[in-house]
């Protein structure tokens, strides 16, 4: 019940400062502290091993995402100031 | 009282769709169906599906990776033709 | 709120400081702040920069951001040997660990020391009641304290344990 309003608590707090911050790049340390508490709240909520191995699948299919993503933000930045 | 999964889990997809909404650059939306992508997968482990979890999240990855190299496609095109810098 | 109880949070307490030394020491002694690892990690470590902060511990941030590494295997190993009701979870998230490695490109093998170092700490403290859940939440409040809170503090405190470990930016 405490790991509940914890993790739940942490999942509000990070959605609501990605919401309100402008820089493109401060938010992906937000998005990843995201990734890390649903990982958490899907083995949480289900004690089994298919909880553990969906928890693990999202996880690392998550992180390539952010990457992704990342590399985008790279990219643009690359483009407009002609680095 | 007790704040349990399910109140996050709505809160990250409402937040996730009206920023989707809210935001003017395709960078941005992306950025926001991650969020949103996030949140459906959780209230659907929540409730006990986990092999629609499973697969929704490795469909959202693959989503993700097809909408990034559309957009790096349509900047380069744009910066042969020499609308860009 | 009879549901407080003043042992879990005791447990919690413990959890998160091991978690936090486990993968903070494991990923300071690969290396990780020396350079980035892959080109989304340069762009987050020069913005951290740019903000005052450390460019090694921007380095660090961007390195977790973007691949797989000892706070990954440190929740995935919680996470399966919480699943799994034993210590052949930890082996099983290990060997996730390594392909989404090889998926990122990226040839260290941080993730896979943080996954077992992990699961030998649960193994040894199990016996002492801090069940494998309690380190599931230490390890997300660990990772809210670097990278939720405030980038420039978080990477300057990096860069000095970095220092102190003689592990020096190599690449601009």
């Amino acid at each position: 019940m405490i790991e509940e309003t914890i993790v739940s608590c942490i999942v509000i707090y990070m959605v609501l400062r990605l919401f309100i911050t402008q820089n493109r790049v401060e938010r992906m340390p937000y998005l990843n502290v995201i990734n890390f508490s649903v990982a958490a709240i899907i083995t949480l909520k289900n004690p089994c091993p298919l909880g553990a191995i969906t928890s693990m699948v999202y996880f690392i299919a998550a992180t390539v995402g952010s990457n992704a993503i990342a590399f985008t933000i790279s990219k643009i930045k690359e483009t407009k100031h002609g680095d | 009282m007790v704040i349990e999964f399910v109140y996050a889990a709505a809160i990250l997809m409402i937040i996730g769709a009206i920023g989707g909404l809210l935001q003017t650059r395709p960078i941005d939306k992306f950025l926001m169906l991650g969020v949103l992508g996030d949140g459906l997968i959780s209230i659907v482990a929540i409730f006990g599906y986990l092999d629609v979890a499973m697969a929704s999240s490795f469909m959202t990855f693959v989503s993700i990776i097809i909408l990034m190299i559309g957009l790096i496609r349509v900047l380069e095109i744009r910066k042969m033709r020499g609308e860009i810098g | 709120m009879e549901w407080i109880f003043l042992n879990e949070m005791v447990a919690i307490l413990i959890a998160t400081v091991l978690a936090w030394l486990n993968f903070v020491i494991i990923d300071l002694w690969m290396g990780l702040p020396e350079a980035p690892g892959v080109r989304g990690a340069r762009v987050i470590g020069r913005s951290i920069e740019k903000r005052e902060g450390d460019l090694g511990g921007g380095y660090f941030s961007g390195n977790i951001v973007c691949s797989p590494d000892a706070s990954a295997g440190t929740l995935l190993a919680s996470c399966g040997y919480y699943g799994f009701g034993g210590p052949e979870g930890g082996l099983i998230a290990a060997l996730f660990v390594y392909f989404g490695n090889r998926m990122c490109a990226d040839p260290g093998y941080a993730g896979t020391t943080g996954a077992l170092a992990i699961t030998f700490i649960i193994w040894i403290t199990s016996h002492f009641g801090i069940t494998p859940n309690y380190f599931i939440v230490g390890i997300v409040i660990a990772i809210l304290t670097i990278q939720g809170l405030y980038h420039p503090l978080s990477s300057k405190l990096i860069g000095k344990m970095a220092r102190k470990m003689n592990r020096k930016v190599i690449e601009k």
